[in-house]
């Protein structure tokens, strides 16, 4: 019995931590970058994606039917 | 003695790790679904100026614009087959209501991308309950019309916004000076020709293409660097606003709606009472969920305080 409730208590405390782990993963925001190799049309591509369509007059919210 | 201790520290955990995924599946009115998320962070990228939350405002006016033009198209179609229209018409009336409140926003207000989130959340709410009951009210042949006449509608009133084009060319304008000053970027020219009206923002990405390839492979790590940089920060900014404005979005909502209540609608008595019933029914909702939250919050904490007197309560006996 004792030992059944230790292993429940190491596997629940695993489950947090993991749990823990993944969450702080997640909002771990890696502002760092520093590529040493980039192709002509990779770094147009990012300029490029700056910009915004001129056509894209409205927002996306659904459709109506 | 020991096994108590153990049955307790479990009780314990448990209640704790519970706690996150009562409260997630409690807060409904304060969450986005994952891919309005993603959007919503998306648009927000650009409201860090006055420009950008202009484009975005105006962007979500002529969208709920459109929504009311296909709306009424409906509710039309539904009237020439005798079905009962009222709903739909409360919604369509809520839309309205809507579409003053985006006019009224202050793009240059500090609060501007809070109201652009509200309010393009609610537009979304309301296009989705008239999706639902305008669905429920047609064939499948007449659906399909209908979508036909939405696409039309939608590419026409698209192409009439031509101030929101010009706000965008000189949003992009001012990105490429922007960009130009930060990178060393040659692209003077192309920002010249903007200005005079001679190239589109698709002629202008053209442009950029070939100035690229003419680059050395050093001046363009620094610049993609540079770029991806900036775009990094950019989006973990709109990512912790987008957190920071849901969390308390129902309470602005509710506030929205009492003032709603009030206001004078120029529509038939019957929709004009159908509306306030919806606005009422909306306002019950949020307030049980509200109350729903503080019922975790309290239970959750009950159960913690509960273990926690439970041990005092055993180490008395203990020493006894």
């Amino acid at each position: 019995m004792k030992k059944t409730i230790a292993i429940l208590s190491i596997l629940l405390i695993a489950i947090i931590f993991v749990s823990g782990c993944v969450n702080q993963t997640t909002n771990n925001n890696n502002t760092t970058v520093n590529q040493t190799e980039v192709t002509a049309s990779q770094v147009s591509g990012e300029v490029n994606q700056n910009l915004l369509p001129e056509n894209q007059t409205t927002v996306e919210i659904g459709d109506m039917v | 003695m020991k096994t108590s201790k153990i049955s307790i520290f479990l009780i314990l955990a448990l209640a704790v790790s519970m706690f996150p995924a009562v409260m997630a599946s409690s807060t409904q009115t304060n969450t986005l679904p994952p891919n309005e998320e993603t959007q919503f962070q998306e648009e927000v990228q650009i409201m860090n100026n006055s420009l950008g939350a202009q484009i975005r405002l105006l962007q979500l006016e002529k969208t709920i614009d459109i929504q009311i033009a296909i709306g009424n198209k409906v509710i039309a179609k539904a009237q020439e087959l005798n079905k009962n229209t009222t709903e739909l018409e409360a919604i369509i009336t809520e839309m309205q209501q809507l579409k003053t409140d985006v006019q009224q926003a202050d793009p240059n207000s500090t609060e501007a991308v809070q109201e652009f989130v509200d309010l393009k959340k609610e537009a979304i709410n309301l296009t989705k309950e008239f999706r639902d009951k305008a669905r429920a009210l047609f064939t499948d042949e007449e659906l399909q019309q209908l979508r036909e006449e939405q696409k039309q509608i939608r590419e026409q009133k698209r192409e009439e916004a031509q101030e929101i084009k010009q706000k965008i060319r000189k949003f992009n304008m001012l990105k490429l000076e922007k960009l130009k000053q930060q990178t060393g970027l040659n692209i003077q020219n192309i920002i010249s020709q903007m200005k005079q009206g001679n190239i589109t923002t698709e002629q202008a990405k053209e442009m950029i293409k070939e100035e690229v390839q003419q680059m050395s492979e050093e001046k363009r790590i620094h610049i993609y660097n540079k770029v991806k940089e900036e775009k990094i920060k950019e989006r973990v900014r709109a990512k912790e606003e987008i957190k920071e404005i849901m969390s308390n979005y129902s309470s602005r909502y509710e506030k929205r709606l009492q003032r709603r209540l009030n206001e004078s609608l120029e529509t038939s008595k019957k929709v004009r009472e159908m509306v306030r019933e919806r606005i009422r029914e909306k306002i019950k909702n949020i307030i049980a969920e509200e109350n729903a939250i503080e019922g975790t919050n309290t239970s959750a904490s009950g159960i913690i305080n509960q273990t926690m007197n439970n041990i005092g309560q055993n180490r008395g006996e203990g020493i006894k």
